[in-house]
């Protein structure tokens, strides 16, 4: 056996083969230190060693679950390379499991917190993400299905549902896409996402990234899939609608008025971040006597100075904006807070008065990118922050009434897209709506 | 593959819109001058029309008494030329978007006013909601007053003629989109709001109303009738009713007013106008008549009738019909034709019954 | 699956104000647009409860499987024909209508094709779309638009401005001999049923159509309103004189406290969107109809990604339209939305005659035929 192993590792010097001998049994190993943990001694080295029993060592072989016959040499080198230790007695070879968790406990949430909701938040460790889930979701029905993706990190990935809920189609059509998957280092659930979506869903995720335990428990007992990778701490939901998007599990945590409350609001920013830009420009240049005389006036005075264009105004203050939201994604905790203060506010009060940009429209800017933080869920969160250019785009030609159409054709398009086989935008109502999709499977 | 064809699709998107927009009406608010109120006076010959525009002149500043107006007037046969004229006198695109009051000189009403309301329709940037009033003696000069309280430029007349603001109940309201309905209307005719120049110079003077027949002008009531018609015809609230009762002024501040109007049956019909207003002394002496209400308010019932029938026949007599009497007359008989005619030939001595129920709800904060 | 039905009623009955049918209504208001309205009440009804019941007979088809399915084929592609050049021109003319109206309130100075073909695309994106979608969206718009229709209604029947004895006048003529055009006009409002023709494909077997009572009342609500108010806001004889009579109408009410304060821009958002829903639904449609007219057509809800074929199908839609604006004007709009008035008002009892014929010859002899047509019907689509 261990001819075989160093031919195939042939350079790999932290592998660590050796023939053990203890008087008894002569006995082959092979593992790789950096991968495995303690156990190890626990496992073999001990028993096989000082407390040596032969009939007690060939029982442990049989009964320990970590003991696994491993008899197709082909099988070697992974069982290797996910942290298993290999041993060869009396011409037959055993795994012994044996990898290294760094992880042993669970992280904090960090890009979705929640006040006084649970705190924990998936790790990157696949076992104790399972174990989350299972502690949450505690029934029978949890089925748990594993699959490899990746040629060169062969990621382990767990498909996860609650078989007595889940939609079968649904997850016909995820092992299906599953199947097709074809990627060399999966690291992270965003890859994972662009293989299982079609090409045309270039603006709006349709798969939910999730790093809350609870949410993807929530999540499943409404029947919903959830993909767990390893090595990365969101889990991949779906199918899901565009109001799990705006949702957020504080929602379902708070008293009913409050969570109405911030529901509603939430929506509202979404709609204001989307058109105030859009809106700004429509106003000031097709049709400014939508609005009440004063703001015509505000406008018109604060606008004075301004020498572009009201589109290329707002193109100044967006550009800014965006800018100071990526560098301080980029930059250290400790440096973030200067730079916000520099750019927002610093250099929004000198650009207003040296008359490059009118105060409306700082007003403007400062509404569309708080409202775009409101959005619970970050790749929804972008979504929405590309979408407000097309509204841009649409209002420099066709003014308020441009918004108007392409708010509706950005309704159409939402409730076009589908996530694996549901609509993304619907109102659900009565088992009615199940079936004519159940006809819709057949054809 | 896609992708790339999208990009170069962007691309030449954002290429081609700053082509087009020079050719679907963009401009920046900045390179306009808003309208905000217009006024219409007869010219120096007797086929021009004189064209008042007040435009506004925006600052940053908004301050008491900062707001800064143009005033831009010219004369030619007709109000679209004239506008067309004045475009060529500033520096920026008119815009009519914000032209909330239009003022017509008295001048102009005397002469007849059908054909310079005609304008104001086919203009679709007119507003049917901007206020119509009648400008004593002529448009130009009430609009050339520079009010020391306004804000922002218009916003007085604005405010004035609004609820937003004050609300008088000698100021009426009429609205563009009611001034052509009425110029139109069977059996009903025209009002319009006086506005003159204070005498300081410093504010509007809006108490009288003015009313017209299908043709021109006939008739103008004073600051007491004017009130009296809001009551009676527009149902004005705040509004106070005044008769002196044993030579001691008694005033009741209306809270609510409700009206009736009834025609009598037979082949010449008689107007019985009920009225039931509830309101609130606010001058009396003390213990007035005893502090019996019933009394004081039967008094003032017979005092504010009289009051009402007086103004009843002079409107009559002047020919007009604001509160269309003849409108309400039809509707009661669906609209029959042979009912109208004989309304026409009624309404010049018709008789009017003014029934008023006047109700003191409390006395103020004394007896 | 059964409110999906009654939001077609709804927006439907709304989109007639694009349609000339107020205007038309008030310029025959002492001609006989009364009377007309009021046979309209009690026709429409009795059309829409009797249309529905026609449809539900024939479980998850729509109109050209129930052609194809009954009628010799030569029959069934000349009324199939038919039916697809009438939906597709509803959707132009409103959306000439309304690109017009935009044109005077909102973009003057705009070259005016260049908001009609945005208005195109638009449809021709809606109308490309799968049943399914169309139907959701449909559901989403008309819920973001509800607030702005309560708005509208609210502000014209409780503003003071509004003359109630002018309504009672005009009223009053209902005694007057009734118009066909009036009629067929008034008709209109009631048309939001006969989107079943493609959307009975969605009505799942054994539905039973509940609460059918909405559609006379919230017709007969909608005609009121689209008649009335005008008048009560411009008099009987003012009336007449305005083209754009429900936008004007709708700049005649103020919201002194509302963040948009002329009801006019409330009015223009709105009619935005039920143009483009009303474009959408007749584009897509007149597409499902048309597709079905070839032999080998199989109809379906859902289609994701969507084929080439609605895309080519749409796209000559949008380029007729663009034509038509081409060549159209105010009146010649006015001339054609009568006549699509009168045709649309005939191919609705035209429909009811054919399906009670298909009923009757087609159905009863072969009882079997009844239960395994259908089925085979469905298992396709």
């Amino acid at each position: 056996m261990l001819e075989q192993i160093k031919q195939l590792f042939d350079e790999s010097t932290d592998l660590f083969t050796e023939t053990l001998d203890n008087g008894y049994w002569p006995m082959e190993i092979a593992y790789f230190p950096a991968m495995c943990d303690e156990r190890i001694k626990d496992g073999i080295l001990i028993p096989y060693s000082y407390r040596f029993d032969p009939d007690e060592f060939r029982r442990m072989l049989h009964s320990n679950p970590k003991y696994e016959r491993a008899d197709n040499p082909d099988e070697w080198p992974n069982l290797l390379l996910k942290g298993y230790a290999l041993i060869k007695l009396e011409e037959t070879c055993y795994s012994f499991k044996s990898d290294r968790t760094l992880y042993t406990q669970p992280d904090e949430t960090q890009l979705e917190s929640s006040l006084q909701g649970p705190q924990s938040a998936f790790t990157e460790d696949l076992e104790l993400n399972a174990y989350l889930l299972r502690k949450r979701y505690n029934v029978p029905t949890l089925s748990v299905e594993p699959y490899e993706k990746g040629s060169l990190s062969r990621t382990a990935i767990f498909v996860v549902y609650d078989r007595k809920l889940v939609n079968p189609s649904v997850l016909e059509l995820l092992r299906k896409r599953l199947d097709k998957v074809n990627i060399e280092l999966l690291q992270s659930t965003g890859q994972l996402i662009k293989e299982l979506t079609d090409k045309n869903h270039l603006f709006f995720p349709t798969l939910l990234q999730s790093e809350r335990p609870d949410k993807v428990a929530v999540m499943l007992s409404r029947g919903k899939v959830a993909v767990l990778i390893n090595g990365s701490r969101f889990a991949l939901l779906l199918p899901v609608r565009l109001f799990d998007f705006m949702h957020a599990m504080d929602d379902d945590y708070e008293s009913f008025w409050i969570s109405r409350f911030l529901i509603v609001m939430r929506y509202v920013a979404v709609l204001l971040t989307i058109v105030l830009p859009a809106a700004y420009i429509g106003i000031v240049s097709y049709n400014p006597e939508i609005f009440r005389i004063q703001l015509a006036f505000t406008i018109d005075g604060s606008r004075a100075g301004v020498p572009y264009p009201s589109f290329i105004e707002v193109f100044i203050m967006l550009f800014m904006i965006e800018a100071l939201i990526e560098a301080s994604i980029r930059l250290p905790k400790s440096v973030g807070s200067a730079a916000t203060t520099v750019g927002g506010l610093i250099l929004g009060q000198a650009a207003q008065q040296a008359g490059l940009v009118s105060s409306i429209m700082i007003i403007v800017t400062s509404v569309v990118a708080i409202s775009n933080y409101v959005i619970p869920n970050h790749t929804f969160s972008q979504a929405i922050r590309l979408m407000k250019y097309w509204f841009i785009l649409i209002s420099m030609i066709y003014g308020v009434s441009g918004i108007a159409v392409l708010f509706f054709a950005l309704i159409v398009y939402l409730c076009h897209l589908r996530s694996f086989g549901e609509p993304y935008l619907a109102f659900y109502g009565g088992q009615n709506d199940q079936k004519p999709q159940s006809a819709q499977r057949k054809s | 593959m896609i992708s790339k064809r999208k990009i170069i699709g962007v691309f030449f998107l954002l290429a081609s819109v700053t082509l087009i927009l020079g050719g679907c009406g963009f401009k920046d608010i900045d390179k306009r001058f808003f309208v905000v109120a217009m006024g219409i006076d007869p010219g120096t010959r007797k086929d021009l029309i004189k064209v008042t525009l007040r435009l506004a002149i925006p600052s940053s500043k908004i301050e008491s008494g900062e707001a800064k107006t143009e005033l831009e007037s010219l004369e030619a046969p007709t109000i679209a030329e004239a506008i067309r004229r004045i475009k060529s006198l500033v520096d920026k695109e008119l815009d009519f978007g914000h032209c909330r009051v239009i003022l017509f000189g008295k001048e102009t009403l005397e002469n007849g006013v059908r054909e310079s309301t005609n304008w104001f329709l086919r203009r679709r940037d007119i507003q049917m909601v901007a206020y119509v009033g009648m400008a004593e003696p002529n448009a130009t000069d009430v609009l050339q007053l520079k009010p020391q309280s306004e804000r922002y430029p218009g916003n007085s007349l604005i405010l004035s003629f609004g609820s937003e603001g004050t609300e008088s109940s000698f100021i009426l309201t009429e609205y563009l989109f009611d001034w052509t309905r009425r110029l139109a209307e069977t059996g009903t005719d025209g009002f319009l709001p006086v506005v003159r120049v204070d005498k300081d110079k410093n504010s509007y003077q809006i108490d009288k109303v003015a009313f017209l027949d299908k043709q021109k002008l006939r008739l103008c009531l004073n600051a007491t009738e004017t009130q009296l018609f809001n009551i009676s015809a527009k149902k004005f609230r705040k509004s106070i009713i005044s008769v002196p009762i044993e030579n001691v002024p008694i005033v009741l501040a209306l809270s609510s007013v409700r009206t009736h109007i009834d025609y009598s049956k037979g082949e010449i019909p008689e107007i019985t106008l009920r009225l039931r207003a509830t309101g609130m002394l606010e001058e009396s002496p003390s213990k007035f008549l005893n502090g019996n209400n019933r009394v004081i308010e039967q008094k003032i019932e017979k005092a504010f009738n009289d009051q009402v029938e007086t103004l009843l026949y002079k409107i009559r007599d002047a020919g007009v019909d604001p509160y269309g009497f003849g409108l309400h007359y039809l509707s009661t008989y669906f609209g029959d034709h042979k009912m109208w005619e004989r309304w026409k030939s009624a309404y010049p001595t018709i008789k009017f019954h003014v029934k008023s129920r006047i109700v003191i709800e409390e006395t103020g904060l004394v007896e | 699956m059964v409110r999906y039905f009654y939001y077609h009623v709804i927006y439907v009955g709304l989109i007639n104000i694009m349609l000339f049918v107020p205007y038309t209504l008030i310029q025959n208001r002492f001609h006989g647009a009364v009377p007309a309205i009021v046979i309209s009440i009690f026709l429409g009804t009795a059309l829409a409860y009797v249309t529905i019941s026609l449809y539900l007979k024939f479980p998850e088809m729509g109109l050209p499987e129930i052609l194809n399915t009954y009628l010799p084929r030569t029959l069934a592609l000349t009324l199939i024909l038919l039916t697809t050049v009438l939906w597709f021109s509803g959707g132009m003319l409103v959306i000439y209508s309304y690109s017009r109206t935009i044109q005077q309130f909102f973009n003057p100075d705009m070259n005016p094709y260049l908001f009609s073909s945005l208005m195109i695309a638009a449809a021709i994106w809606g109308g490309t779309r799968c049943t399914r979608t169309v139907q959701f969206a449909q559901e989403i718009v008309l819920f973001a638009c509800a607030p702005l229709i309560l708005a509208l209604i609210m502000k014209a029947i409780f503003s003071k401005w509004l003359s109630w004895d002018a309504i009672r006048i005009t009223a009053g003529y209902v005694k007057t001999m009734p118009s066909f055009l009036s009629l067929a006009a008034a008709m209109f409002v009631f048309a939001g049923f006969n989107t079943l023709a493609v959307f009975n494909r969605l009505v799942p077997a054994d539905t039973k159509i509940r609460f059918r009572w909405i559609i006379p009342v919230f017709c007969t609500l909608i005609m009121l309103i689209s008649f009335f108010v005008p008048i009560g806001f411009h008099g009987t004889v003012g009336v007449g004189q305005y083209v754009y009579i429900w936008s004007i109408t709708a700049d005649s009410m103020i919201m002194e406290y509302g963040f948009i304060q002329r009801v006019l821009y409330v009015f223009l958002l709105l009619f935005t969107a039920l143009t483009l829903m009303f474009a959408m639904n007749t584009w897509h449609s007149a597409a499902e109809f048309l597709k079905s007219c070839h032999p080998k057509h199989r109809p379906k809800t859902e289609q994701y990604p969507v084929p080439a074929s609605n895309w080519w199908i749409n796209a000559s839609f949008g380029g007729l339209t663009l034509l038509y604006a081409f060549w159209a004007d105010d009146s010649r709009n006015e001339w054609t939305s009568h006549i699509w008035l009168y045709a649309r008002f005939s191919a609705d009892l035209l429909a009811v005659v054919v399906f009670s014929l298909i009923l009757l010859l087609k159905l009863r002899p072969k009882q079997q035929n009844k239960q395994t047509v259908p089925k085979s019907a469905s298992s396709d689509s």
